[in-house]
């Protein structure tokens, strides 16, 4: 299998607190890996440094592809007011590729009508973005994600502000883009029922990796112990 | 209705109005560019900082007899500099870094007044402007920095557009949101120095903050907000110059009342859409 992403020997530091030591994993291409941990374990550090948001103390993350798409945890929703239209969202996703003047041409209008229709917003193209729901921002945030055809999707916690409805809805969508699509999916969360429907693999980060592997095995370890 | 056309014809015909047409819509447009970007950000505070800051760059340009945007345009910028040092490095959030940079820099400029037995005419009429006096040099300073001004906005506009709405995710995208940030802070610090002589130190960072608010009104998109902005910027300082001629009164203050008039207009169009 194609290795999209290699993680060797990371460790990050906040000042002298050491929030992830000495962490190895590989991600194969296909993956739908369900990152867990309790609050505070690094899971958010550790997206960041493959994100390139923050600098490891040391270690190497080699990226097959650097085209990465990222749904963050926080996002923009509070400022109601400010002006942007949901295809001028979805258009900064482009600009990671693209030379300055990092102009958006007719190719890319295309893409961006593509992505619309795959998350099924197309009526939504010439809103304000303040002007959705929070379910409505969210995809569109999704669709800024992968509007640039990434290999691997990283997601932080993104149904945590969703109400149940939109919440499998949005699994459904982000399992559709990693079966249909063959998007690498790299996710946080703390949604049990995403994670037994969907993820193939379970890493258990508590600053260090504790288990990295099948959910199958994952589940079984966790009933053993449950038993003892 | 002909004597009017006539009168407005005679009055952009002189040069001396001709040459604040010039430099006041040179700034309109700067200002209004780089004011949606400061205000979405959050940061359009930091034009009235550096307006505060250049009264004491005045000073010691006054003190030592150089002209006053030799020594305005190096120094602002540094200050905006600092500004961002220190909301990075020292975590003090932004508005507080502008307010410390802003006062120590006026403090200083009173200070070196008094070393220079009290204010003179010139540093007072930096106050409120004086478009209607601007010299050659300010017109030909003014058309390079403005033009190099708006074409960097241009040029980076996706860019800055995406550090706007979301800067973490800019990061992610590759783009050196540091870098730009300085160049935002350097493009700011250009406009409110040339910006002074249209309204003054005391007024300028209503030409930033004004027509942005007011597009905002009525706009849902990010290009649209910056046209509608433009467009208010530009017909405030026109019919600004043109009207306080007519009416005798000073400009910069008739600029800032048109554009208060228009924000009224334009939220009141909001409230009836």
């Amino acid at each position: 299998m194609n290795k999209v992403l290699t993680v060797k020997n990371l460790s990050v530091k906040y000042g002298r607190y050491e929030v992830l030591k000495n962490i190895n994993f590989e991600v194969l291409l296909g993956d739908y890996i369900s990152i867990i941990g309790p609050n505070g374990a690094g899971k958010s550090s550790l997206v960041k440094a493959i994100l390139g948001l923050i600098k490891p103390c040391q270690g190497e993350i080699m990226l097959e592809n650097p085209v990465i798409g990222y749904l963050p945890q926080k996002t923009y929703t509070n400022d109601k007011a400010f002006p942007a239209t949901v295809k001028e969202i979805i258009s900064l996703g482009l600009l990671g590729t693209k030379k300055h003047p990092k102009i958006v041409n007719a190719s890319d209008k295309e893409k961006i009508d593509i992505t619309l229709k795959k998350l099924k917003i197309t009526e939504l193209k010439n809103r304000k973005i303040g002007s959705l729901s929070g379910g409505e921002q969210q995809r569109v945030l999704l669709a800024r994600a992968i509007v640039n055809n990434p290999s691997i999707l990283i997601l932080d916690e993104p149904t945590s502000a969703l109400d149940p409805e939109f919440k499998k809805e949005f699994n459904d969508i982000i399992h559709k883009l990693n079966t249909i699509d063959k998007v690498t999916i790299l996710l946080i969360t703390h949604d049990n029922s995403s994670i037994k429907q969907h993820s193939n693999k379970i890493m258990y980060v508590n600053r260090e990796i504790i288990y990295y592997g099948l959910r199958e095995n994952f589940s079984m370890i966790q009933e053993e112990g449950n038993h003892e | 209705m002909n004597e009017t056309l006539e009168l407005l014809l005679e009055i952009i015909q002189a040069p001396f109005i001709l040459k604040a047409l010039i430099v006041g819509i040179l700034v309109a447009v700067s200002s209004s560019f780089l004011g949606v970007f400061l205000v979405l950000k959050r940061y359009s505070m930091i034009g009235d900082g550096l307006a505060h800051v250049s009264f004491g760059t005045i000073a010691i340009a006054l003190l030592i007899g150089v002209t006053p945007i030799y020594v305005s345009i190096p120094l602002v910028t540094l200050s905006s500099f600092l500004i961002l040092k220190l909301n990075e490095k020292a975590d003090i959030h932004a508005d507080a870094a502008i307010g410390l940079v802003a006062s120590f820099s006026v403090a200083t400029g009173v200070m070196i007044g008094t070393l220079a037995k009290g204010f003179n005419v010139d540093l007072s009429s930096y106050l409120f402007g004086s478009i209607l006096f601007v010299t050659k040099l300010d017109v030909y300073l003014s058309i390079i920095l403005s033009v190099v001004v708006i074409f960097t906005v241009l040029f980076l506009y996706n860019s800055l557009f995406a550090l706007t709405y979301d800067e973490e995710f800019s990061k992610v995208m590759g783009l050196n949101t540091k870098a730009l940030n300085y160049i935002l802070s350097l493009l700011i610090s250009i406009t409110i120095v040339i910006g002074i002589r249209v309204v003054g130190t005391m007024l300028i960072s209503s030409l930033v903050i004004f027509p942005t608010v007011t597009a905002l009104q009525v706009t849902k998109g990010f290009k649209q907000t910056m046209i509608i902005s433009l467009i208010v910027s530009m017909l405030s300082v026109v019919s600004g110059i043109i009207s306080s001629i007519i009416l005798d009164f000073p400009p910069g203050p008739t600029i800032v009342f048109i554009n208060g008039l228009l924000f009224i207009c334009f939220y009141f169009k909001k409230l009836v859409l």
